[in-house]
């Protein structure tokens, strides 16, 4: 085959590496060349420096990052918290109850985001329940939308589970809250981190909805990075993208190494 | 790995030997009449078995043919459909599991993953909120039964199969459980290893004497070696149990007798009977065989006779009475011993026989001989079904 001759694999890996240049690196590089630049008239941006991230950090979009970390931060722990319960709940159906359930959490990821806010806006903006204008259904929304996620996630890992594991602990004495404490939950724990660092990063990310839902108060970095470059403020918006990458790679790393910490913690004892 | 098989289970901070377990009658297994249900697929049907304290019992059988089903029963993960399962006196057919205090072995191990072999061992203890000086000194000791304290900080991952079923083992133990109950603890490793870990668990028997031990494996040098008594397991029903020399030696039934070491069974009908009528005459094919009678058999009924391979010797010059003329239809070469076939008419006969100087000739004239009292007649039953 061609890509066992040397010739076949150079041509392979160039083509790749240029591709993967041209589709990711190459629009990514010249996001932080934006955002670091003053005027951008010729073929390359100039007068570089670090205004526009002062801009940001001094201006309204400031707060978008801390509306951006609180929604994803807080939508994901109660879905990571919640998808848990659930998926620990409903571990043992099979057969149709199963096929029945999974379709049903599956619904929100494949429902477009728009729709989920319009939902939302059309269910809670009249009494008894108004949240119209509140962050709350911006939380909301986030909350949908990843919830689903984490349960599929959570359930996925509990099929990796060695069940007769989980029974040794049970015929060795454990109650099933010591059970689920000492085996299920640090025998989950990869699956728990996958669910919440990419919650997280759906949540960060969210434009459709969020930009349905807003209220004036509560602008997360999607929808402010939108509104930049919508009047024209492309150097500032680019600035608060570099922000949300570092913000939510930061997040990921943070998630990452704190469940690490407690596997370690649980798996050397009290 | 050798170095670890060479612990000595002697110096190791045994449990003394009755004190630390209950009270004897405590240690009784009992199922009575437990049937097993799945849907329309009975997996156990009527299953009556006692293992007495301080016993060992053997589940031998097919795969199949329900042993990890009955060995569930007792642990409390199948719940049996009829029929009642005792621990002791106490009636814990509805008992939860983590309620019967029992020892359970794998074979998959089934240590948790992310736990040190030490925190493995300690697992039930810490279930049972144990003192922490009386966990520690358990874990030692237990480790030390099986040989494994050096191993204590040790991950599961970084254990060879032989070294995890030690500590899974351990585990089991560290709970004082009233009765141990393995499921084929050893199929999982090779055979070099398994035949050490059978003599391990024989001396851990001996240190452990009360320890009421249930036994479920394919392997009948695992159940011969180690087992008081073997039950043999046909489609879900007990098909025979007694001692394993008992069973060996008077099989009870064609099953017993061809599952339990391959005995020859041919099938003919009672032509004469001693004048006690502890022996039985059968014409086999125009040949005619004697053996225990066993069954009470009488003359014209049909019946079997079992012969085991290693008790056909080739005839003494002489004795036309009691000799089989037959020939050699196969030789298997075994090394220490070799197996050879037999053409008895149309019967077939195995018999081992220590290796022979000059190779023999498939097709060879060949007369053999048994002692009648090694050979038992059984009632007639079809070879399958
Ligand atoms: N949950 C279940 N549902 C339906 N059938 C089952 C279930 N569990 C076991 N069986 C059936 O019960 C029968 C006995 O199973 P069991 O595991 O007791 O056999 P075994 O004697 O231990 O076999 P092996 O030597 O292969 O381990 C098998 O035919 C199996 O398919
Ligand atoms: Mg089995």
């Amino acid at each position: 085959m061609l890509i066992w001759s040397r010739a076949g694999r150079r041509a392979t890996l160039f083509v790749a590496g240029l591709l993967i240049f041209v589709l990711y690196v190459a629009p990514l590089a010249l996001i932080l060349l934006a955002s670091l630049a003053g005027q951008w008239n010729g073929v390359w941006p100039s007068h570089f420096g670090l205004l526009n991230f002062v801009g940001v950090f001094q201006g309204a979009p400031g707060e978008a990052i801390w509306a951006s970390l609180v929604t994803g931060v807080v939508a994901s722990a109660v879905a990571l918290i919640s998808g848990t319960s659930a998926a620990l709940a409903l571990r043992g159906w099979r057969g149709i109850r199963r096929k029945a359930l999974d379709l049903i959490f599956f619904l929100p990821s494949a429902v477009p985001s728009v729709s989920i806010g319009l939902a939302l806006l059309v269910a809670f903006s009249h009494p008894p329940v108004l949240l119209n204008g509140t962050a709350l259904i911006v939380v909301i929304a986030h909350f949908v939308i990843v919830s689903a996620f984490a349960f599929g996630s959570v359930s996925a890992g509990l099929m990796q589970l060695p069940c007769d594991v989980e029974q040794m602990a049970e015929s060795l004495g454990a109650s099933s809250a010591y059970r689920l404490r000492r085996v299920t939950l640090p025998l989950l724990a990869p699956y728990l981190a996958a669910a919440f660092g990419l919650s997280i990063a759906l949540s960060m990310g969210e434009l459709g909805a969020t930009s349905m839902l807003y209220p004036p108060g509560w602008v997360t970095m999607p929808v402010s990075i939108f509104a930049l470059t919508n009047r024209g403020d492309v150097f500032e918006g680019s600035a608060l993208t570099v922000i949300l990458i570092v913000v939510t790679v930061t997040l990921l790393a943070l998630v990452q190494l704190a469940i690490r910490g407690l596997a370690g913690g649980s798996a050397r004892g009290r | 790995m050798a170095e670890v098989i060479d612990t000595k289970w002697e110096e190791g901070a045994g449990l003394a030997p009755s004190s630390p377990f209950a009270g004897a009658a405590e240690q009784r297994i009992h199922f009575e009449d437990v049937s097993v249900r799945y849907g329309a697929t009975t997996v156990l049907s009527d299953f009556t078995l006692t293992v007495n304290p301080g016993e060992i019992v053997a589940m031998l059988g097919p795969s199949g043919s329900g042993k990890t089903t009955a060995l569930r029963a007792v642990a409390g993960f199948v719940t049996p459909t009829e029929g009642r399962v005792f621990i002791g006196p106490r009636d814990v057919t509805h008992v939860a599991p983590n309620a019967r205090n029992i020892g359970m072995v794998v074979q998959n191990y089934a240590l948790f993953p992310h736990m040190s072999v030490a925190e493995n061992v300690a697992f039930g203890l810490r279930a049972r909120r144990a003192d922490k000086t009386l966990v520690a000194a358990r874990v030692a000791e237990c480790l030390a039964l099986v040989g494994m304290e050096a191993f204590a900080g040790r991950m599961p991952r970084a254990l060879s199969g032989g070294q995890q079923q030690r500590v899974a083992i351990a585990r089991a133990l560290a709970i004082r459980p009233t009765v141990l109950l393995l499921d084929e603890p050893l199929s999982a490793l090779d055979a070099q290893i398994r035949r050490q870990m059978v003599e391990e668990i024989g001396r851990l028997h001996a240190e452990l004497p009360d320890l009421t031990i249930f036994y479920v494996t394919h392997d009948q040098h695992e159940a011969l070696t180690l087992a008081d008594r073997i039950a043999i397991m046909r489609n879900g029903r007990l098909a025979a149990l007694d001692t394993a020399r008992n069973l060996y030696r008077r099989p009870p039934n064609r099953f017993a007798a061809e599952f339990l070491g391959r005995a020859n069974v041919l099938a003919g009908e009672v032509c004469a009977l001693s004048e006690d009528g502890r022996m039985a005459e059968l014409a086999v094919d125009g040949h005619r065989l004697r053996g225990a009678n066993l069954h009470g058999l009488g003359p014209g009924d049909r019946a079997l006779i079992c012969i085991r391979p290693h008790h056909l010797t080739p005839a003494p010059a002489g004795d036309a009475a009691r000799r089989l003329d037959g020939r050699i239809a196969h030789v298997d070469w075994q090394g220490a011993f070799e197996v050879l076939t037999i053409q008895l008419g149309t019967a077939e006969l195995r018999m081992t026989a220590t290796p022979a100087a000059e190779p023999h000739r498939i097709g060879a004239g060949m007369a053999l001989f048994y002692d009648p009292q090694d050979a038992t007649v059984l009632p007639h039953e079809p070879a399958d079904g």
